[in-house]
C-alpha cells in the first residue's frame, strides 16, 4: 500500500510537470506535448521539490492536499494555454526505439526489485537525508530546534532541503516514516532523468546513439551504488545532467525553451546540495563562454536560479549556520593553504581516476573527451567548449575543496571520491551523444561544401 | 540540419567517408559495450542485494544503520519506547574511539537524533539517554 502512495505522489508530479510545460514553453500545442513529455517528470519533480522545500521554511507544509491542487492546476492552466492547438498524430516507432525502451524498463524494473528491499543504512543517507526528511515530515516545516539545532550541526546542516524536502512530501503520502520504501524514490529519479534525456535528445540525436547513450548510463555500476545509498549525489548528478542536456540543445537550437527546461533542473541541483552550485556555476561560464553573444537569455536564466536559492540562504544566514566540512574563506589563508598545496595534485589526479574508472562508469567518460577532441579538430566550437568547461572547471573546484577542509585530507577523498564527480561524469554523459551528432552533422556539411566547391570549380 | 547554431560559420574539416563510418561504429560500440560492461558487474549486484535485503526482519531494519555501525540495538529501542513527538532529551556518552572524522561518542549522539526523531536532541534535558560502549 505505501508502494502505492509514493508512486501515487510522483504520478501527481509527473501530471504537475506535464502542466508546466505549455508554460514553461516546451510545449505550445498538444503535439508539442506528446512529443516532449518525456521532460514532465522531472519538471514536476524539480518543480515540487523547489516549492515544498521553500515553503517548508516558511511554515508551510507540502503533503497530499498541495501536490494535489498542484498537479490539477497545473494540468487545468497548462490545458488551458493549449487549447485550439494541433493535436498530436501517432507515429510508429522503429523497432530500435521499441528495443531501447523494452531494455531499458526490463533493467529498471530489474533494479526496482532491489530497491523495493534495501535497508537504509549508510550514513550520509540516515544522518543527513532521511532525518531532515523525516523532520520536515514530523513538524511540517524546517524547525529550526532541528534544521539549526546545535546538536544536530553533523547533519550538513548547510545543505538545501530539495531532497528532504521531496522525502517529506513521500512520507505524508505513504502516512509514515518507512526506510524502505523510501529508497524507491532514488529509483524514480533515475527514470525521470532518462525520460527527459530521450525526449531532449530523440529529435537531435539518430536512436542507434541515443538508445545506447541511455543504457549505458542506466548500466552504469555507479548510478546503481550510489543511488541505492539514498545519498543525494547521484539525484544531483541526475538533475544536473538533463539540465546539461538541455542547455547542450540550447546551444545547436537556440529553443528558448532549452534554456528554461536547463534554468529549472540548475535551480533544482543549487537547492540540492552546496556542491551543486559548483556544478552550476561551470555549467552557466561554459553556456557563457560557448555562447557570449546569447547572454540576455543567460543572464535572465542565472537570476532564476539565485532568485530561488535565496530564500534558503536567507534562512541560513538568519540561523548563523555554517558549515562543517570547509569554508571557501579559508582560500585565502595562505599560510594554511601553502602547505597543502600538494593535495590539490593528489585530488584531481584521484578524481580523474574515479571519472575514467570502467568497473564504475563505464567507457563513458574517456567516450566524451574523445568526442571533445573529435570535435574540436573538426571545426566544432561551442559544444565542445561547454563540455570542456563543464568537465574541468568542477574537477579543479572539487579538488580544492580537499585543499581547504577541515578534515583529514586522504580521509575525506578516501570517502568521497567515487560520488562526488558523478555529476561530472553523468553531465558529460548527457552531451555525448549531442557532441557525437553535431561532429557526424559537421563531417556532412563540410563533405557537401567540398562537392559543391568542386562542382563549381569544374563549371566552365 | 534545420536550427544548427553552434556559432560558428567557419568551414568545416571533413574527414574521408570511411574514417567517419569507422568513427561513428566506434562511438556506438563504445556505448554498448560500456552498457555490456555495467551489465556484467551491476546485475549479479542487483540479485546479491535483493537475496541479501529480503530477508531481513522488520527489527534488522529498524537498526540497519546502528548494525552497520556496531551499535547495541537495545538501548535505543527501550529509551525510545518513552519518547514523545518534541520530547527534549539528552545523550550521555563516552567520547569513545576516534574516527576519521568524528568519535564514536558523536556517532552515537549523530544516531540517537535519527532513532529518537521526532524527538528533539539537546545539550541538556530531563530525560538523558545514557550509552556506554561494550
Amino acid at each position: 500500500m505505501r508502494v502505492v502512495a509514493l508512486l501515487g505522489a510522483n504520478a501527481l508530479m509527473f501530471v504537475a510537470g506535464l502542466g508546466l510545460l505549455p508554460w514553461l514553453g516546451v510545449a505550445r500545442s498538444w503535439r508539442e506535448l506528446a512529443a516532449r513529455s518525456g521532460l514532465s517528470y522531472v519538471c514536476g519533480l524539480v518543480a515540487t521539490g523547489i516549492l515544498a522545500a521553500n515553503l517548508a521554511l516558511i511554515h508551510v507544509s507540502f503533503g497530499w492536499i498541495a501536490l494535489s491542487v498542484l498537479a490539477v492546476v497545473a494540468a487545468c492552466t497548462g490545458a488551458w494555454r493549449l487549447r485550439g492547438t494541433e493535436r498530436p498524430a501517432w507515429r510508429r516507432p522503429t523497432w530500435l526505439t521499441l528495443a531501447g525502451v523494452a531494455v531499458l524498463a526490463a533493467v529498471l524494473v530489474e533494479f526496482g526489485r532491489a530497491f523495493a528491499v534495501a535497508p537504509l543504512n549508510r550514513y550520509d543517507a540516515w544522518a543527513i537525508w532521511a532525518l531532515k526528511g523525516h523532520a520536515l515530515y514530523a513538524f511540517g516545516w524546517a524547525d529550526p530546534a532541528v534544521f539549526a539545532g546545535a546538536e544536530y550541526r553533523f547533519a550538513n546542516l548547510d545543505y538545501p532541503l530539495l531532497l528532504p524536502a521531496l522525502e517529506a512530501v513521500d512520507f505524508r503520502a505513504m502516512g509514515a516514516f518507512d526506510t524502505r520504501v523510501i529508497h524507491l524514490q532514488f529509483l524514480l529519479f533515475l527514470v525521470a532523468g532518462l525520460l527527459a534525456l530521450a525526449a531532449l535528445l530523440r529529435d537531435r540525436v539518430p536512436p542507434l546513439l541515443l538508445w545506447p547513450s541511455l543504457l549505458a548510463v542506466a548500466l552504469a555500476p555507479a548510478v546503481f551504488d550510489q543511488l541505492l545509498t539514498a545519498y543525494a549525489d547521484l539525484p544531483l548528478a541526475l538533475i544536473f545532467a538533463v539540465g546539461v542536456a538541455a542547455a547542450g540543445r540550447w546551444l545547436i537550437t537556440n529553443e528558448r525553451w532549452s534554456l528554461t527546461v536547463a534554468a529549472l533542473c540548475f535551480a533544482g541541483a543549487l537547492l540540492t546540495k552546496n556542491e551543486g552550485s559548483l556544478f552550476v556555476l561551470a555549467a552557466l561560464l561554459g553556456l557563457f563562454a560557448a555562447a557570449r553573444e546569447r547572454w540576455r537569455p543567460l543572464a535572465l536564466a542565472v537570476a532564476v536560479d539565485v532568485g530561488l536559492l535565496l530564500p534558503w540562504k536567507v534562512y541560513v544566514r538568519i540561523h548563523d549556520i555554517e558549515s562543517i566540512n570547509y569554508s571557501l574563506a579559508d582560500s585565502f589563508d595562505v599560510d594554511r593553504i601553502s602547505g597543502r598545496l600538494g593535495v590539490l595534485r593528489i585530488a584531481f589526479h584521484t578524481l580523474g581516476g574515479e571519472m575514467v574508472d570502467p568497473l564504475k562508469w563505464g567507457f563513458v567518460a574517456p567516450l566524451m573527451v574523445l568526442l571533445v577532441i573529435a570535435g574540436l579538430v573538426t571545426g566544432l566550437r561551442a559544444l565542445p567548449l561547454f563540455a570542456l568547461v563543464l568537465t574541468i572547471v568542477p574537477w579543479v573546484g572539487l579538488s580544492w575543496i580537499y585543499v581547504i577542509s577541515q578534515f583529514e585530507y586522504s580521509s575525506y577523498l578516501d570517502s568521497t571520491k567515487e560520488r562526488v564527480i558523478a555529476a561530472i561524469v553523468l553531465g558529460g554523459a548527457a552531451l555525448t551523444p549531442l557532441l557525437a551528432t553535431e561532429i557526424w552533422a559537421s563531417a556532412l556539411a563540410a563533405r557537401a561544401s567540398g562537392r559543391l566547391r568542386s562542382d563549381a570549380e569544374r563549371t566552365p | 540540419m534545420a536550427g544548427r547554431l553552434q556559432g560558428d560559420s567557419r568551414p568545416l574539416r571533413g574527414a574521408p567517408v570511411r574514417l567517419r563510418l569507422v568513427a561513428g561504429t566506434l562511438v556506438v560500440a563504445g556505448l554498448l559495450g560500456s552498457a555490456a560492461l555495467g551489465a556484467v558487474e551491476v546485475l549479479p549486484r542487483v540479485e546479491d542485494g535483493i537475496a541479501r535485503d529480503s530477508k531481513l526482519t522488520a527489527a534488522e531494519r529498524r537498526h540497519a544503520a546502528g548494525d552497520r555501525l556496531g551499535l547495541d540495538p537495545a538501548p535505543f529501542d527501550r529509551f525510545r519506547a518513552g519518547l514523545h513527538a518534541r520530547d527534549r532529551y539528552a545523550v550521555d556518552v563516552p567520547a569513545g574511539a576516534k574516527g576519521p572524522f568524528i568519535t564514536r561518542g558523536e556517532v552515537v549522539r549523530a544516531y540517537s537524533a535519527f532513532f529518537f526523531l521526532p524527538a528533539i536532541q539537546v545539550r541538556e534535558a530531563d530525560r538523558v539517554f545514557h550509552y556506554r560502549f561494550p
